[in-house]
């Protein structure tokens, strides 16, 4: 029996390639403008960072609320450290780890006021105007709001945020191997699931 | 079973942030920026010449008042607790407790067996010659 065809990132442990040392140099340039008080650096460091927390954050909340009061708290948090941020060693990894916490924090807070299904959730979306690759894209966030909020965040962090195994170790605070387990698991089940989705007889 | 197009193509991607929450991230962030650059109400007292002079001061009164006024109250706390009189009686009671006789094995009319095994404790017997 043949498998079904999934996305490429499923395919495979492709990661995109970018030159990581000059993005890497974005940000603690950005970093130090920030801890030498120079909030113009703001508007560069949001968009250097906005995109990967409002996804880590949608991702592991399920919610686009949720998920943009998470952007907002990190960056508040950010602006507040002033000049400690000019320690930071690991800026990307560093904000990543504040989006993952507070998403946490927020997920908790969440539960205890309601308990809301996220099946609904947009974890993926196709470009505008091409009305196929929505329901598609429709089709697989519900598949992919199955999985745990673990499992799909280390699906995000190494497919779209361009992290290491080492990275997402750090980032969500457990060791690599964990990470790379949790990832191999992720992608086991999503598979599992997209055979179902395909043909429901097995 | 013939292998099935690939319905979920590399184009899918998770949604990018609001356009419109950009405005709102950044003027909260220089908010915060602003308000963590005024120090906070114990930094300000720490900082305060002062309150630390006064800090000092009350420090100053408490050391000197435990010396000059805490003296006698020092020199009354040096006392033994326990009278001598009462010591001497209780090292008294004491001797004799630790003297008491104790029971012991060799005392006259007293034979002590340890038979480990019952067959061993039978009296040996000559009758049979030794092979």
């Amino acid at each position: 029996m043949t498998r079904p065809a999934g996305p490429a990132w499923l395919e495979g442990d492709t990661v995109r390639s970018t030159s990581a040392g000059d993005t890497e140099n974005r940000w603690r340039g950005v970093f130090a403008e920030l801890a030498d008080g120079r909030l113009s650096a703001l508007d560069e460091l949001y968009d250097l960072a906005a995109t990967d927390v409002y996804r880590l954050a949608l991702w592991r909340t399920g919610s686009p609320e949720d998920a943009e009061d998470v952007v907002q708290d990190v960056f508040v948090r950010l602006a507040e450290q002033g000049v400690r941020l000019a320690k930071v060693r690991h800026p990307k990894r560093w904000l990543l780890t504040v989006t993952h916490r507070r998403s946490i924090d927020l997920v908790r807070q969440r539960r205890r006021r309601r308990a809301e299904p996220i099946e609904d959730a947009p974890f993926l979306e196709a470009p505008s105007g091409d009305p196929d690759r929505g329901i598609e894209a429709g089709a697989l966030s519900r598949l992919i709001a199955r999985l745990s909020d673990k499992q799909r965040e280390v699906l995000l962090l190494r497919h779209f945020a361009d992290c290491t195994f080492a990275d997402i170790g750090r980032i969500t605070g457990v060791p690599t191997f964990t990470a790379a387990s949790r990832h191999r698991l992720a992608i086991s089940r999503l598979r599992r699931l997209l055979e179902v989705e395909h043909d429901p007889s097995t | 079973m013939t292998r099935r197009p690939d319905p979920f193509p590399g184009v899918l991607a998770p949604p990018q942030a609001p356009p419109e929450l950009r405005q709102r991230v950044i003027a909260a962030a220089r908010a915060a920026a602003d308000g963590a650059d005024e120090p906070d109400r114990w930094a300000r007292i720490w900082e305060s010449r002062p309150v630390r002079l006064a800090w000092a001061a009350s420090i100053g009164a408490l050391i000197f008042g435990h010396l000059v006024i805490g003296g006698p109250v020092g020199r009354r706390s040096a006392q033994p607790a326990i009278p001598l009189a009462a010591a001497v009686e209780t090292e008294h009671e004491l001797a004799e407790i630790v003297g008491l006789e104790r029971m012991t094995v060799d005392l006259p009319g007293w034979e002590v067996h340890i038979a480990r095994d019952p067959v061993q404790s039978e009296p040996l017997t000559t009758d049979e010659e030794p092979s």
